[in-house]
């Protein structure tokens, strides 16, 4: 009885998840010139007509290659930061690690602002530079975490093996300890990707009129026309573009590490 | 030989991080640290930003009633959310320790989804299920409960439903991680001495779960506090948040001084939140311990919970 209604709450918290999720795949289906339910007929008319619609196919482009560059920059830069973290718990290296870490926990309107403010007075506001600096900040906090699962999870002994049989340490570090965890890497980088792709509020601030974000241009068209198929139907592009790194990532991390860990 | 390969790791990775440090402390560290000190300068429209030191920005918030207004209603509904979140969380983070295999994998990929879906997409789900013409709507009128349509959207409730959606996935790992940790021999031991489930589960399972908990209240009190897109698109015009404040003095007004003072207060106020939080929960942790060790010297059933 216990299991049955535990059964049955999960079902229902799992809908309620997925329910704006699901709400807007259906509603790209509609034949309807206007987000009706229950949806009109089944056409894909709404995905062409978005592919068809320059800004919002720029802002895709733009929005696809920030993530994938301010996530490949901030799993190198934190690849270092990790491994000097796990190498040695000193106070210095502790603090760089924690100052690392904050960004994700830091008001994103505070974040954006203190980024415009600063990066105009650099002199490169406005330029995608200060677009691809403030994701990468937004986007270390998450493969820095990572990439240390997949260092407390290594065993040192392998390295030390390496060592005492002559490699030297850049050496064991690239042929031993590199390839086991690569894994938490790719998963990095996929967190990394995933968060600069869906972020809205540093974007807005870092955004000009001719660079605009996916999530930005979306945002602003909520205003206007939020019962547009064509809107739907891109936000749904978005939903399975998510879907897939999350689903890659998944089974990279084997998200039962989380467990173990107590947080994302 | 030991000791020969630690100097020599000393000396290379110092030069391995400068790049990363060098990132962090630019292109990070540096803007925090100048948004600060822009929150002590003056503003005029006609010259920006003028350098200085006053507290003038502060000032004027602290007589600002429409912004308290704003200030607390974050507060208020950010610590609601978190309660939801705990509330509705904890029997979901129960079902993923208690199972394993693709059933737990999927669990987590959906419990993630809200999470790192562009949350301007997951808001925009929201206003097709609510807004006049949605789901909930269309459905509630043809069963008839409805005449017509109402407005479901643009109120405090639809936030903090919109905000549960994505960060009750924060709560769910972190008290999953400590159910996970607890032997269930001891809730077990319980039932055989005599305990109810309810009671088993309120005074072994619960409080050794509480780290859980607390970690899980955290992480979603200072999402919710900093929240931004949800609030802004399911509360509309009428029922605003901070952030929003924020993004409108510095964007739309285009008073950065006064915005800077906007976005430091909110952070000031998250960070004494949870301090006042940490300081009561420490002083209600020694209360307990010492009321059980005057109450008795056998094992007191408080004792489970330490």
């Amino acid at each position: 009885m216990a299991r049955f209604l535990l059964g049955f709450y999960v079902t229902i918290f799992v809908l309620f998840l997925l329910a704006p999720i699901l709400a807007i795949t259906a509603g790209s289906f509609t034949d309807t010139s206007y987000v009706v339910f229950p949806p009109q007929g089944f056409t894909f008319k709404w995905y062409f007509a978005a592919v068809e619609q320059q800004t919002l196919m720029q802002a895709l482009g733009l929005s696809l290659a920030l993530a994938a560059g301010s996530a490949t920059l901030a799993t190198v830069l934190a690849l270092p930061l990790a491994i000097a973290f796990h190498g040695s718990g000193s106070l210095l290296n502790r603090v760089i690690y924690v100052l690392a870490m904050t960004p994700a926990m830091l008001p994103a309107v505070f974040l954006g602002l203190a980024l415009l403010i600063m990066y105009s007075r650099m002199g490169f506001g406005g330029t995608r530079w200060s677009l691809v600096a403030g994701h990468v900040v937004m986007a270390l906090p998450f493969a820095l975490s990572l990439i240390a699962v997949g260092l407390s999870a290594l065993d040192g002994s392998l390295e030390r093996a390496a060592r005492s049989l002559g490699a030297s340490p850049f050496q064991a570090f690239l042929r031993v300890t590199l390839p086991m965890i690569a894994w938490s890497l790719a998963a990095g980088w996929g967190f990394a990707f995933m968060i600069s792709f869906g972020a809205l509020e540093v974007s807005l601030f870092l955004s000009t009129s001719t660079m605009v974000t996916l999530p930005v241009q979306i945002y602003s068209w909520l205003d206007w026309s939020p019962l547009d198929p064509a809107l739907t139907a891109i936000s749904s592009g978005v939903v399975i573009i998510t879907l897939a790194v999350l689903v890659v990532t998944a089974r990279l991390v084997r998200l039962d590490r989380f467990l173990k860990r107590g947080s994302v | 030989m030991k000791a020969f390969s630690r100097t020599r790791s000393r000396r290379a990775w110092p030069i391995l991080l400068l790049l990363p440090l060098l990132f962090i402390l630019v292109l990070y560290v540096a803007p925090v640290l100048n948004l600060v000190s822009i929150s002590f300068s003056e503003h005029s429209l006609k010259e920006g930003v003028i350098p200085g030191f006053s507290v003038g920005n502060y000032a004027r918030l602290m007589h600002d009633s429409f912004y308290f207004e704003v200030l607390w209603r974050t507060i208020r509904l950010s610590l609601l959310t978190t309660l939801c979140c705990a509330f509705f969380g904890y029997p979901i983070a129960f079902y993923l320790t208690r199972t394993s295999g693709w059933r737990q994998t999927i669990m987590f990929i959906v419990l993630l989804m809200p999470l790192v879906t562009s949350v301007t997409v997951m808001s925009y789900g929201w206003l097709i299920l609510l807004g006049r013409k949605g789901v909930v709507n269309t459905l509630l009128v043809k069963l008839g409960f409805f005449e017509m349509p109402r407005q479901l959207m643009y109120n405090e409730t639809v936030i903090v439903v919109g905000l549960v959606h994505i960060l009750v996935v924060f709560m769910v790992i972190a008290v999953a991680a400590s159910l996970q940790s607890i032997n269930p021999a001891l809730a077990r031991a319980a039932r055989s001495l005599g305990a109810s489930p309810f009671t088993a589960f309120r005074q072994i399972t619960l409080p050794l779960s509480m780290p859980g908990l607390r970690t899980g209240a955290l992480l979603v009190f200072v999402l919710s506090m900093s929240a931004y897109a949800t609030p802004t698109v399911l509360g509309g015009t009428r029922v605003k948040f901070l952030s929003y404040l924020v993004y409108q003095q510095a964007i739309s007004l285009n008073n950065w001084p006064r915005g800077a003072a906007m976005a430091v207060i909110l952070l000031i106020a998250t960070t004494a939140i949870l301090a006042l939080a940490s300081a009561y929960g420490q002083f209600r942790a020694q209360r307990r311990q010492s009321a059980s060790e005057t109450a008795t010297s056998t094992m007191a059933p408080e004792r489970a919970g330490d």
